[in-house]
């Protein structure tokens, strides 16, 4: 028995807000669809998380069905499983939905059905590619991992012992295979695995990986196209290659074949705004608009650090952003929540309310504060005890409260400076009548 | 903060006749179906609170109606207020009409214009009163209209962020910290400042100019102490001077007295002596005259024979006396005879004496006169031929004259020729010169060589001729000059003559007046012979006395006659004469006198010996006196010296003295003078130094303002805006991931209070979100907002919060979610206009909104 297949997984379709973003997985889903017919491939599976949501935006899932309709229109068998994102527990997934109207079909049950009864080990069951005789099963992935209990009752000899040619779909991080580096929920063993299956089509790890284990077969992940979070377009701007594994089953043996697909560039740039002033950063983000050539490309623009003065907001990001849009960037994201104004690095909010901050922080100020001691005059000096220590605090409030006025309407700008002033002389004076 | 009560409205858009809707705390919902007049309540609440703002008049009066009103009760703080608001219809289109505010303090009439601040006022809504918009934080904090609820997502940063400034009452910060910087520091303490600082210029001058003003004014008050002290030390010493000099001044009256009485003790005592010594004279005298006497009376006692004697002879003599006399007048005629006859015979003696001179000089006359005419003479025989030489003189005079007068004329003749001579010479070598051809200059004919030479020829005879006549003239000449030399010699020799004879002819005559001379002397003493022979033959005869010779003889004839008697005169006489050579009757006379004295000089020398006692013990007195007078004077002269010394002393000490205080009064002058300046100084100087201190002051003052009020104030502002920032995005966000549940995006606002929908850390537009995610973060916003504003006015009681359709895109899901949410930020009074019917359920008062033949009516229900 020969069988070729494509393994897809992580698609997340309906991931991003971003139209472009959407539009260029879409495309991408859109080629490896093509590529598939192409190949005239006999099925393709999914290994989960087709969309991003299990209600995703209907706009988005028209266009996927649409590919997925040319699929079926050529004949080519469409299977695939939950994924943690696009898993509903109620069996109200956009994924049942579509398998009900049998643009594809569900390898494992309609949500939290695959549960089985207490004290029973779960049994998945096969679902048979009539053409070709490949036997699919396989589990649904969850969010926070949640499936690996799943697979602690799963009764891999009942799999195991099951004839033919097998392929088994998953949407969990095998522990052993979880790339270095890359901090998962923890995964599931592979040894809850059942062994004996030909392929082992995974999906949920956004890193390629395709590996024979004695008694497993290939274990592999396509990764996602163009993913669904920033840091998959970073892994992709890292050179790491999309597509999806064509894998032929021949003997019940597999040999798999990564087939890339094309994704816009992506462009990287982490800008280190730490002690630079907003218009620094701002002029800092135009030289680097220079250097780049964003044409056709993805643009993530990093910026973080503790500005040197001034907030985030007073970087033009807006500006920087429509520039590079006008030299061709497809799409730019920018980060800036590590972006401090120096007021927010430090201990800023120092009480609990008006009064608190106020006093607290005139505290602080007057504390510092003490009358040149060349002033020897004692009327002087008596004046200038007012504005330190205590008195201080009590001063600076009372003139805080007397200098928060705004010209009257009509108020001619002397009047008003006058108005101010006969407001605080007291304040002044009055240490001066002690 | 703000609590609905009541609203009535008449002619507002659908709603027509009054109508008045009581608004209760809690959740109050508006209720009805789109277009059934839900938001006109909402615009009527906030026309009435700010007027128009940005909504059209027209827009609110109802269609077709002149007039509409709009009454808003409401509580601010503790009070109640009412404010009525009109909108009239008039051919220009609709205004506000009239407006009133019932307050505490009852009603009163406002302008539109003028309501809006006062209510913003009464609100604490510290915003700048804008026509064109109703009031911001009213829209931010409290209502936004269901077109503007998603507005705040892309309003602009820097009016969000002005606005909430405004709605926290952060933005006070920085009008304080513009007025301390304009109106406190700028226009007030740097003028202050700045005026004080000129007020108080030179304070460092002026006390650097006291200090050294009142150094060398301790200087000099040093100075005038020890000057004083010097004086003191003068005055002392010129006291002590004086009062030595008082204590010596009685021997100056001493000393003058003692110099007074010294010459008058030594002339007396000299006077003394003299008298003394004249009363030793009178003694020694006395005493001789004594001895004398003594010896007078023995001289006496020897005399006596001699005197009785003498009385004999003077008594004889008496008696022959006549006879002498006669004798003696006798004798003396003979004598007087005898003498004339002496003196007539040398008389006559001289006499011939006299003649023998004048006959030895009549001899000497006849010599003299044989020796002048032997001379004469002489003279005579040789002044013959010298006055014929001399008779030649005129001619030879003559002759010379006339050798020079013709030697002159050859002279002139000679230098005529000479001229001529040239002359010719001339013309030749003119005619010469001008040659051959030529016209003549003197025949007017034309010169030939034959006519030249001719010439030539003419002119050398003419030359040789005068030549010839030249040498002529010149050996008359030197023939002249040899005459005119012999005639001069004679001249002169004849001159010479005339002189010798001339001298020769006045010894003539002197000669000739000598000879008459001696002739008339010698006729002269012509007589002086006979009268010598005459004395010569009277003398030797003897006859030139004869009758004294007579005279005499008769004399001695009476003489002889008593001779005898003469003789007994003489005898007695020479007796007498001898005795009285002997002095006797004389010495016996003075004997006797003398020795009458003698008892009188016994007395007299007893007297004399006792004045010269007394006179003795007078001198001795006297001397005693003198020599302790002239001790006194000497020791009063040592204590006059004394005096003197100490009064130039003195005088000199009174000129120091005089000098010093001189000195004294400028020290004290100076010190003065020093002393007024310090004490204008001091003046100066309080005065700057207060005006320094008052300086210092709002120096200190404007340093206390810049580096700690305002960085505080500044600090204060990022503390609160942080602060909020902070409580405001622990609202947002839980609001908001409590409306959505996706875990995907997370919301947060950045310090510009900008919403920022974030996914993975970078940013997601807000077109990426859908519409129900949309109004949750309106809502969510809205929520945080109003919470944060409620919270920082302090008004968490009287909190009103109004929801225009908040809901719209919300799945049933979250419109379950947003009640819990409602409740959870705890607005005393939420007023929701919705038309969504699952809202009914959880609100605790529902107004029913309907809307019949165009009509708007409110339901409680």
């Amino acid at each position: 028995m020969q069988a070729r297949f494509a393994h897809l997984a992580d698609l997340h379709i309906g991931a991003w807000r971003e139209r472009t973003l959407s539009a260029l997985n879409m495309t991408a889903f859109s080629e490896t669809i093509t590529t598939c017919i192409r190949e005239r491939v006999d099925f393709v599976v999914i290994a989960g998380d087709l969309f991003d949501g299990n209600l995703p935006d209907l706009g988005a899932v028209r266009e996927a069905v649409t590919h997925l309709k040319r699929l079926s229109d050529h004949g080519i068998r469409t299977y695939l499983t939950y994924g943690s994102h696009d898993y509903s527990p109620t069996g109200t997934s956009i994924i049942d939905i579509l398998a009900s109207a049998g643009l594809f079909c569900r390898v494992t049950p309609e949500g939290d059905r695959q549960r089985q009864a207490d004290g029973e080990m779960l049994r998945p069951p096969f679902v048979i590619d009539q053409p070709t005789g490949v036997k699919l099963t396989g589990i649904y992935g969850r969010k926070n991992g949640l499936e690996v209990t799943l697979y602690q009752d799963l009764d891999r000899a009942w799999l195991e012992e099951e004839e033919g040619t097998k392929v088994f779909l998953f949407h969990s991080t095998i522990s052993e295979l979880q790339p270095a580096g890359e901090q998962f929920e923890e995964g599931v063993p592979l040894a809850l695995f059942p062994r004996g299956f030909a392929y082992y089509a995974g999906g949920h790890i956004h890193t390629r990986i395709a590996e024979k284990v004695d008694g497993y077969g290939t274990i592999a992940y396509p990764g996602p196209l163009l993913g669904h979070q920033v840091r998959d377009l970073e892994t992709l701007a890292a050179g790491a290659g999309r597509g999806f594994y064509l894998v032929t089953l021949r003997g019940g043996e597999a040999t798999g074949e990564f087939i890339p697909v094309h994704l816009p560039d992506v462009i990287v740039e982490r800008i280190d705004a730490d002690q630079r002033s907003p218009a620094e950063v701002t002029a800092l983000l135009a030289e680097v608009r220079n250097r780049l050539d964003v044409s056709g490309a993805i643009v993530l623009l990093s910026v973080r650090g503790t500005l040197s003065s001034g907030a985030p907001h007073q970087v033009d990001f807006k500006e920087v952003r429509q520039q590079l849009e006008a030299d061709g960037a497809l799409v730019v994201k920018i980060s800036r929540s590590n972006l401090r104004s120096p007021a927010t690095a430090g201990r800023v909010i120092c009480g609990e309310n008006r009064d608190e901050i106020e006093r607290t922080i005139f505290a602080e100020s007057t504390a510092t504060f003490s009358p040149d001691p060349r002033i020897t005059d004692e009327r002087a000096r008596s004046m200038l005890e007012n504005l330190t220590g205590e008195n201080g605090v009590s001063t600076a409030v009372k003139f805080l409260a007397a200098l928060e006025e705004e010209p009257r309407e009509g108020e001619r700008k002397d009047d008003f400076n006058h108005r101010v002033r006969r407001g605080v002389e007291p304040l002044l004076r009055h240490q001066g009548d002690c | 903060m703000l609590h609905l009560v009541q609203l009535r409205i008449h002619n507002i858009r659908s709603y027509g006749e009054q109508v008045t809707i009581d608004f209760s705390p809690g959740i109050s919902l508006f209720s009805g179906d789109i277009g059934s007049g839900k938001s006109t309540i909402l615009s009527a609440i906030e026309f009435g609170l700010f007027g128009l703002g940005d909504v059209k008049s027209t827009h609110l009066l109802r269609h077709n109606q002149k007039h509409g009103e709009v009454s808003l009760t409401f509580i601010a703080g503790e009070e109640e207020y009412t404010i009525s608001r009109t909108l009239v219809r008039s051919k220009k289109g609709v205004n506000q009409g009239p407006c009133s505010l019932t307050g505490p303090e009852g009603e009163e009439a406002y302008a539109p214009a003028d309501l809006k601040p006062k209510v913003l006022s009464i609100l604490g809504f510290h915003e700048q009163p804008d026509p064109r918009a109703t009031s911001r934080i009213f829209r931010y904090a409290i209502y936004t209209p269901q077109e503007a609820m998603k507005a705040v997502l892309s309003m602009k940063e820097d009016q969000r962020l002005d606005i909430l400034r405004r709605a926290f009452g952060i933005e006070q910060y920085r009008w304080a910290a513009t007025n301390t910087e304009e109106a406190v520091i700028r226009q007030w303490l740097n003028t202050e400042i700045e005026v004080f600082a000129r007020l108080c210029s030179g304070l460092t001058e002026d006390e650097q100019q006291y200090a050294e003003t009142l150094l060398s004014s301790q200087l000099a008050r040093a100075g005038t102490a020890d000057q004083a002290e010097l004086l003191a030390t003068l005055t002392g010493a010129v006291a002590r001077t004086e009062k030595a000099i008082e204590a010596l001044l009685p021997f100056r009256e001493s000393a003058s007295i003692l110099r007074g009485s010294l010459p008058g003790l030594t002339s007396a005592r000299d006077a003394r002596r003299a008298q003394h010594q004249g009363l030793l004279e009178e003694e020694r005298r006395i005493d001789g005259e004594l001895s004398l006497i003594a010896g007078d009376e023995e001289t006496l006692a020897r005399l006596m024979p001699k005197y009785t004697n003498l009385l004999e002879q003077k008594k004889a003599i008496a008696a022959l006396e006549e006879s002498y006399l006669k004798h003696r007048d006798l004798h003396g005629k003979e004598a007087a005879i005898t003498a004339r006859i002496s003196t007539e015979e040398e008389h006559l003696k001289g006499r011939a004496d006299r003649c023998q001179r004048d006959l030895k000089r009549v001899q000497a006359i006849h010599d003299e006169q044989r020796e002048l005419i032997r001379r004469q003479q002489a003279i005579i025989t040789a002044l013959g031929p010298l006055e014929e030489a001399v008779a030649r003189w005129p001619e030879v005079t003559t002759r010379v004259n006339t050798l020079v007068q013709g030697r002159g004329k050859v002279e002139v003749e000679l230098k005529n020729q000479e001229k001529a001579h040239t002359t010719l010479t001339t013309d030749w070598e003119k005619i010469a010169s001008i040659g051959e051809g030529a016209t003549c200059p003197q025949c007017r004919q034309t010169l030939t060589r034959e006519h030249l030479a001719a010439m030539e020829g003419e002119t050398q005879v003419k030359a040789e001729e005068i030549l010839g006549w030249q040498r002529d003239l010149s050996g008359m000449i030197n023939e002249a000059d040899e005459k005119i030399s012999s005639a001069e010699a004679e001249q002169a020799t004849l001159g010479e003559k005339q002189q010798v004879c001339n001298q020769q002819k006045t010894e003539l005559a002197g000669i000739a007046a000598g000879i008459s001379r001696l002739q008339e002397e010698k006729e002269r003493l012509g007589a002086v012979v006979n009268e010598e022979r005459a004395i010569r033959e009277a003398l030797s005869t003897g006859t030139f006395a004869t009758d004294l010779e007579q005279q005499r003889r008769e004399i001695s004839l009476a003489i002889a006659a008593i001779a005898g008697e003469v003789a007994g005169y003489i005898h007695a006489k020479e007796t007498i004469q001898a005795l009285e050579e002997m002095q006797v009757e004389k010495t016996c006379s003075a004997l006797n006198a003398r020795i009458s004295t003698k008892p009188v000089l016994l007395e007299r020398r007893t007297r004399n010996a006792e004045a010269i006692r007394s006179v003795g013990a007078e001198i001795s007195a006297l001397d005693i006196e003198i020599r302790a007078g002239q001790q006194a004077l000497a020791d009063a002269g040592a204590k006059l010296t004394e005096l003197q010394d100490l009064e130039t002393t003195a005088a000199r000490q009174r000129d120091v003295i005089r000098e010093q205080q001189q000195v004294l009064d400028r020290l004290h002058r100076e010190v003065e003078n020093q002393a007024r300046i310090c004490e204008d100084l001091d003046g100066a100087i309080q005065e700057k130094r207060a005006k320094t201190a008052m300086m210092q002051v709002y120096q200190e003052q404007r340093r206390w303002l810049r580096d700690h009020f305002l960085p505080a104030v500044e600090s204060i502002e990022r503390s609160r805006l942080a602060q909020i920032n902070e409580t405001f995005n622990c609202f947002f966000q839980q609001w908001f991931t409590d409306l959505i549940a996706a875990e995907e995006i997370s919301v947060r606002v950045d310090d510009a209070f900008t919403p920022l929908v974030e996914q993975d850390g970078f940013e997601v537009d807000a077109d990426g979100l859908s519409g129900g995610e949309r109004t949750s973060l309106a809502l969510a916003y809205r929520l945080a907002l109003n919470t944060i504003v409620r919270k920082e006015v302090g008004a968490d009681r009287e909190s009103l919060l109004i929801l225009d359709e908040p809901t719209d895109g919300f799945s049933a899901a979250q419109l379950y979610r947003l009640r819990d949410i409602l409740l959870d930020a705890g607005c005393d009074q939420l007023i929701m206009v919705s038309h969504e019917k699952e809202l009914e359920g959880f609100v605790d008062t529902l107004y029913r909104v309907t809307k019949e033949d165009g009509v708007s009516s409110v339901v409680r229900g």
